[in-house]
């Protein structure tokens, strides 16, 4: 075992551990410290592939931007943190990733298998399937190259050039410039009395709606992080 | 070229778009003119054509617009075909088209929907056009059925009362029934020929001659109750009497002197098809003999002067379809002439009286004759040019009617004697029915308020009438006996050898017309025996058209009433709606639970997004 | 810089800077007079379309190393997308004055969004494929929160942020899955690796790339089990924006799809033209049509609301178009996407000219009571709408079916037809059931909205007639859309 891979392994260890906090705890301040954790884990990953620049754009937007909004954010909305979080939905959903994970583990995996469904009945009539499938065992290649000294440089040309990366470097600029713009109108500020006009007008509206769909006076509370629709399905 | 030969049928197309469009903007006489200038431009672009085929000595004109139907063997397209036929056909169309227009200007004024009145007219006189000038049977079809339209739009123009609304309706069904025997007969020309190209059907039965007789005696039965249908034949007259129901004027031009028409055109546009069917021109002679005697004796007794003047149009229309059952098909279309001339005369002078009947304001029933009286004296210019008109239809020489009834009658001796008796009954009723009628409108005293104020129509009204009591008089002129004008022109299209004028025959229908004139005005100058004569059982019989309407309702009708009655109920309701409305209710039921799916929560929608990449993935990894 | 690159992606510049430059512009424009920066998107709009219609050939020309291309298909899309949004920025005028939503980020978003769809035609290259999508997506997170702080708008807009990002990390995972297997992200170029190498066509990292990708874009059309964004957004969005994603955004993100599948036809060895689909997905495309097609169109059976009806519509004719794809007939698929997208919006129209009036929006069945009779041309445009949407000739829906289940008929997909022929009879139940309401239903109560109010906008009478136009034209000349679409020949989606 080389350095290379037991650094590897503890990196791993770090972001795997790290995400499932993030994604189990219900206190929303340390989910996002651990995230920090995750992203810096990632930025290792970077260096370990000899790519600085990748390393440093991994700190400096993740952790320097991202996980400080986050935490900005959840210090503003204080009343947020007082709430408890329940998802009925946790255990499916970790059946359905942990299904998909061992897929792809399948797949992409050391293990060579071999699958034929040429005899299933049902699958073979639906979907033609002549001939066996191979999975796992891929023959991954572990290219030795050299990283040029002027990658970076090569790297900001590529961006600019007709030939490369032009269209795409372009797109991203107009996408920025729609994400701001659409940021900018979400976040504006307007005129606080006609907010609280408007407030006041949907409440009362909403207000009447429960109350005629729900005899009851005591208003169910809504789980965290489900946006319930109050109009029919 | 190309323009001039469709500009006919673009004119009123024009006309009738710029009333649709600002039709209700402008003032009323624009809108009139508008309509009537379109039709003047149509007829002036017929003259033109005229002139030419003249020049050319009869040979066709013909344009290819657009290819329209290409589906696999059927290759239909836009064509249209000036030959001798339609050339005389679209003089007729516009030329009295134009002078109906005018007349109309003055009859419908004041009119709330006096624009919309005028769009369809000029919508009607396109149509009509594109049926005359069709170089195939599809679009023939066409304007067939665009004329159907305008009439069905028109007799019921005063849609605010049911009646009238009512009788369009029933025009529109009665005249499906013979559309359908119309199509399949189109198809079965398709069938047999491969195209429905005129020229080349009809070079076909050239060649191919007798092996044909047996299906071309069904295309031409097929064809024929088509014909029935539009030209009002026996057994689907029946909805002609009731169209009067429209304006006077629309009366005149559809109900008398153009559409009803088609049928004893599209007859002789095919008439090489119907000379190879013996045995259906047979039929054809005999069903319009019979129509034109049914229909002939009906007039004696009606009391409203539109309806006489509708029964009368059944039966010449009856004379013109026993002369194309007769194979003399120069005498049909020279009484399709001269019959639009004289009873388009008679219609526009039976609107007059309408018109003043109306204006003089009193409690009477304006079209009921049995009210009227003395016209002749307060509407003298309307009761020469009725007079003319009707002795045209009487068929007094040397009025138009006189020569072409006297063709008709003579192909009828000469070939088939059934029919030549049955055609010269109605020639006496004719006369009898056009006397009284004269009588009863305009001699003895006025027999109430509204006859008695009765004025004059205005000089709008009354010059159309002039220009048709003209040609009514001179109309005849066109084809003298012995092979007049009107033969030579056709021949090229029809190929038919003149007949000699018979002297004796000729002078017997003369008598014959003057007796029962006489007849008319000894019985009906008191106008007591019109009053009593309706209400014997012979009266009612004939005032009801041989009781046929009613047949038709107790056989007819009950039988279709009394089987969509079973299909409503027992199929449609106890049968197919049980039926439906399961598949209805378990859709429901599979509805509600595809709802339950749609929770609201964004991370149920997220679960069942992950569970459909898992089967993607493994689609596209294991199965595929 | 090639002037020629410049060109295959024209309409996507005149969009893209024109919105750039309207958020500058509307700077200097006074809140009372926010449709001018209306009427300025809507000629931006209108420049790009006719500029794709002067480009209309032939020819198919690639750009930017290969990341664009420009073809008959492209073209005739960016054609409609622009049409579409101009419609619909007609509709907005009054709608947003009505609604209080008379703010000028709109129009520029609303071209950003439009310059994604444009690139997204275009685009020859996943990576391309991805950053057109979020260039198409994020604008219309906005759009559709842009009624705040009305709840129904903040929730559609934070759904389908939530699930839009969701299903994007797996478009992205997929087309890095992709590159990994082939070394490449230009369609052209795995097409060839798949001819050269085909130890490839069984790469299950390959294939696992592949569906991710797909999961995106069916995501995008809103396809079962895809779709469940699509009704809560649809009914919560402002109602021009509901109308613009129900049309441009599918049709946008429809040829995106084909242009992959395309990418991939070579995944069989039987390569059957003229068809761009490789027989190993046809059957996966063709099952996810056919339940999308039954669960669109049971599920819009049970609404109670007609915008949410709409929404399952425009799901049930996600399924149709897909059908399409199966069946490999892009031709089929684009002139079906236009004949829906102009009845949709003529559709929209009459929604939007109720949500225009005074008073709450209120898009429940009762509330149309009556409608057609109070406002006969919106009665008569919103039956030539569901006439269209049920497929009744001679409305451009018919034809669209016509050509579409034609297609899937002879790719050898006849039950796919047929299910596509009896769900279209099912649809008759509930596209009919507005017209019922609209003409034989009366009114509960007196009516709010007055039928001059109903149909006194200008620009908006402009946008019903050029929609119900549309509808009639392409019904009864279906070839001069066809025409564009290089007269129905095959033109190859990636080369």
């Amino acid at each position: 075992m080389t350095l290379q891979q037991v650094i590897f392994i503890i990196l791993a260890i770090a972001v795997i551990g790290s995400a499932l906090f993030v994604v189990t705890t219900s206190n929303l301040f340390r989910g996002a410290l651990m995230l920090i954790v995750a992203f810096f884990g990632v930025a290792g990953f970077y260096v370990l592939l000899d790519n600085g620049l990748f390393a440093v754009a991994q700190v400096m937007i993740y952790i320097g931007a991202i996980s400080i909004l986050i935490i900005f954010s959840v210090m503003l909305t204080r009343g947020m943190q007082a709430m408890i979080p329940r998802n009925a939905q946790a255990g499916s959903v970790a059946i359905a990733a942990a299904l998909l994970f061992l897929i792809l583990l399948l797949a992409f995996g050391p293990f060579r298998l071999v699958v034929d469904l040429s005899g299933v009945p049902i699958l073979s009539a639906l979907f033609r399937t002549e001939s066996a499938r191979v999975l796992g065992g891929v023959p991954w290649q572990f290219a030795n190259r050299e990283v040029p000294e002027t990658y970076i440089a090569d790297f900001g040309r590529a961006l600019v050039d007709l030939n490369q990366f032009l269209l795409p470097f372009l797109l991203v600029a107009f996408l920025v410039d729609a994400v701001l713009a659409g940021a900018i109108y979400i976040a504006r500020q307007r005129k606080p009395a006609e907010v609280i006009a408007e407030r006041e007008a949907i409440a009362k509206e909403e207000a009447e709606e429960l109350a005629a769909l729900q005899p009851q006076p005591t208003a169910p509370t809504l789980p965290q992080g489900a946006i319930a629709s109050t109009a029919d399905h | 070229m190309t323009l001039l030969i469709v500009s006919p049928i673009l004119f009123p197309l024009l006309g009738m778009l710029i009333n649709a469009l600002f039709g209700q903007r402008m003032r009323e006489r624009v809108v009139g003119w508008v309509a009537s200038f379109a039709v003047i431009a149509a007829f002036a672009a017929s003259v033109v054509l005229f002139v030419q085929l003249s020049q050319s000595h009869g040979e066709p004109l013909r344009l290819t617009l657009a290819p329209w139907i290409t589906a696999g063997a059927l290759n239909v397209a836009w064509g249209f075909l000036v030959d001798p036929l339609s050339a005389v056909m679209m003089l007729i169309v516009t030329g009295v088209g134009a002078l109906i227009h005018i007349y109309s200007i003055g009859y419908m004024h004041g009119d709330p929907r006096f624009a919309r009145y005028f769009v369809y007219l000029n919508l009607f006189v396109a149509a009509m056009l594109v049926l005359v000038m069709a170089d195939n049977f599809l679009v023939l079809f066409v304007g067939w059925e665009l004329v159907g339209l305008c009439s069905y739009l028109l007799i019921g123009f005063w849609f605010q009362d049911v009646k009238n609304a009512a009788a369009g309706r029933k025009a529109f069904v009665v005249n499906r029934i013979g559309d359908v025997g119309f199509v399949l007969g189109m198809l079965l020309i398709f069938a047999t020929f491969g195209t429905l190209d005129f020229e080349t059907v009809f070079a076909q039965v050239k060649v191919r001659g007798e092996s044909l007789a047996a299906v071309a005696s069904l295309i031409t039965l097929l064809l024929f109750i088509g014909a029935t249908g539009k030209s009002a034949q026996i057994p689907l007259f029946v909805w002609l009497p009731d169209a009067m129901a429209g304006p006077t004027p629309v009366s005149a031009l559809i109900h008398a002197a153009t559409m009803v028409t088609a049928g004893v055109y599209m007859m002789s546009r095919a008439h090489v098809l119907f000379e190879l069917a013996p045995t259906t021109q047979a039929l054809i002679a005999l069903v319009g003999a019979i129509t034109a005697l049914v229909a002939g004796s009906s007039a004696l007794r009606q009391v409203d002067i539109k309806k006489v003047l509708a029964y009368s149009t059944v039966s010449q229309l009856g004379f013109m379809v026993a002369a194309a059952g007769l194979g003399a098909y120069v005498a049909a279309l020279f009484h399709l002439l001269t019959h639009a001339f004289f009873k388009a005369l008679l219609f526009l002078g039976a609107g007059s009286v309408i018109h003043a009947m109306h204006a003089a304001h009193g409690d009477v029933d304006p079209q009921d004759m049995r009210a009227m009286g003395g016209l002749a004296k307060r509407m003298p210019f309307t009761f020469l040019t009725f007079v003319i008109g009707g002795l045209a239809l009487a068929g007094l020489p040397p009025l138009a009617g006189f020569f072409s009834k006297d063709e008709v009658l003579l192909a009828a001796f000469a070939d088939n004697p059934l029919v030549f008796v049955l055609l010269g009954i109605t020639a006496a009723f004719t006369a009898l029915y056009v006397g009284r009628q004269i009588v009863l409108v305009f001699l003895g005293e006025p027999r109430s308020a509204n006859a008695a104020h009765a004025h004059e129509s205005p000089a709008i009204m009354t010059m159309p009438l002039a220009v048709l009591a003209l040609l009514t008089l001179a109309g005849g002129a066109i084809n003298l006996p012995g092979g007049g004008w009107l033969h030579h022109w056709l021949e090229p299209v029809l190929h038919e050898a003149a007949k000699p004028l018979n002297v004796g025959l000729a002078l017997v229908f003369t008598l014959i017309a003057l007796g029962a004139l006489a007849l008319a005005w000894v019985w009906y100058r008191d106008a007591q025996r019109a009053r009593l004569e309706v209400e014997s059982a012979l009266g009612r019989f004939l005032l009801s058209a041989w009781h046929i309407d009613a047949v038709y309702h107790a056989t007819v009708l009950r039988a279709f009433y009394t089987l969509s009655t079973i299909c409503s109920q027992l199929i449609d309701i106890g049968l197919i709606d049980a039926a439906v409305n399961a598949v209805g209710r378990s859709a429901r039921a599979a509805a509600d639970q595809l709802r339950a799916a749609q929770s609201g929560f964004v991370r149920n929608y997220g679960l069942l997004m992950f569970l459909g990449v898992i089967v993607l993935v493994v689609y596209f990894v294991v199965v595929r | 810089m090639n002037v020629a690159d410049l060109e295959t992606v024209l309409p996507f510049l005149l969009l893209a800077t024109g919105g750039v430059a309207l958020l500058l512009v509307d700077l200097a424009v006074p809140q009372a007079r926010k449709s001018l920066t209306g009427w300025l998107a809507f000629v931006v709009a209108l420049a790009a379309g006719v500029s794709a219609l002067a480009l209309v050939s032939g020819k198919t020309m690639k750009g930017f190393a290969g990341m664009v291309q420009a073809d008959a298909f492209a073209y005739f899309a960016d054609v409609l997308l622009c049409v579409v949004a101009a419609l619909v920025i007609l509709l907005s005028l009054r709608y947003h004055t009505a609604r209080g939503l008379m703010r000028g980020e709109f129009y520029p978003l609303l071209l950003l969004s439009l310059s994604g769809m444009s690139l997204a035609v275009h685009a020859a290259d996943l990576l391309v494929v991805f950053l057109a999508i979020e260039l198409l997506s994020i604008p219309l997170y906005v759009l559709s929160g842009f009624a705040r702080p009305r709840l129904e708008s903040e929730e559609a807009a934070l759904k389908y942020f939530l699930t839009g990002a969701f299903a994007s990390g797996f478009l992205v995972y997929g087309v890095a899955l992709i590159y990994g297997a082939s070394g490449t992200t230009a369609l052209g170029d795995l097409r060839a690796a798949l001819l050269d190498n085909p130890a490839l066509t069984s790469d299950a990292l390959l294939m696992a790339g592949l569906a991710l990708v797909m999961v995106g874009l069916l995501f995008k059309i809103a396809a079962v089990p895809f779709h469940f964004w699509a009704p809560d957004v649809y009914e919560g969005a402002p109602t021009t924006v509901t109308a613009f994603m129900a049309t441009a955004t599918k049709a946008a993100a429809f040829l995106a799809l084909m242009r992959v599948v395309a990418g991939f036809a070579a995944l069989s060895p039987s390569l059957a033209q003229p068809f761009e689909v490789a027989d190993a997905l046809r059957p996966m495309l063709a099952l996810i049509a056919a339940i999308t097609m039954i669960v669109g169109n049971v599920t819009a059976l049970a609404q109670q609301n007609v915008k949410r009806m709409l929404a399952y519509s425009s799901i049930a004719h996600a399924g149709y178009a897909l059908a399409g794809v199966a069946s490999g007939d892009a031709t089929a698929v684009l002139f079906y996407l236009a004949a829906y997208a102009f009845a949709t919006l003529a559709a929209f129209v009459v929604l939007i000219a109720v949500g225009s009036t005074e008073g709450n929006e209120d898009h429940r069945y009762e509330a149309y009571a009556g409608l057609g009779r109070r406002a006969p041309l919106l009665g008569v445009i919103m039956a030539l709408a569901m006439f269209s949407l049920i497929g009744i000739p001679p409305t451009a829906g018919f034809v669209g079916k016509y050509f579409l289940f034609r297609a899937v008929v002879a790719s050898d997909l006849t039950w796919l037809a047929v299910i596509g022929v009896l769900t279209s009879a099912l649809s008759a139940a509930f596209y009919l059931r507005v017209l019922m309401v609209l003409f034989m239903r009366e009114p509960e109560t007196a009516p709010e909205a007055e039928p001059a109010a109903l149909a006194a906008d200008a620009p908006r009478m402009v946008a019903a007639y050029v929609s119900a136009a549309a509808v009639l034209l392409i019904g009864v000349f279906p070839s001069a859309v066809l025409a564009l679409l290089t007269g129905g020949e095959l033109v190859a989606l990636v080369r």
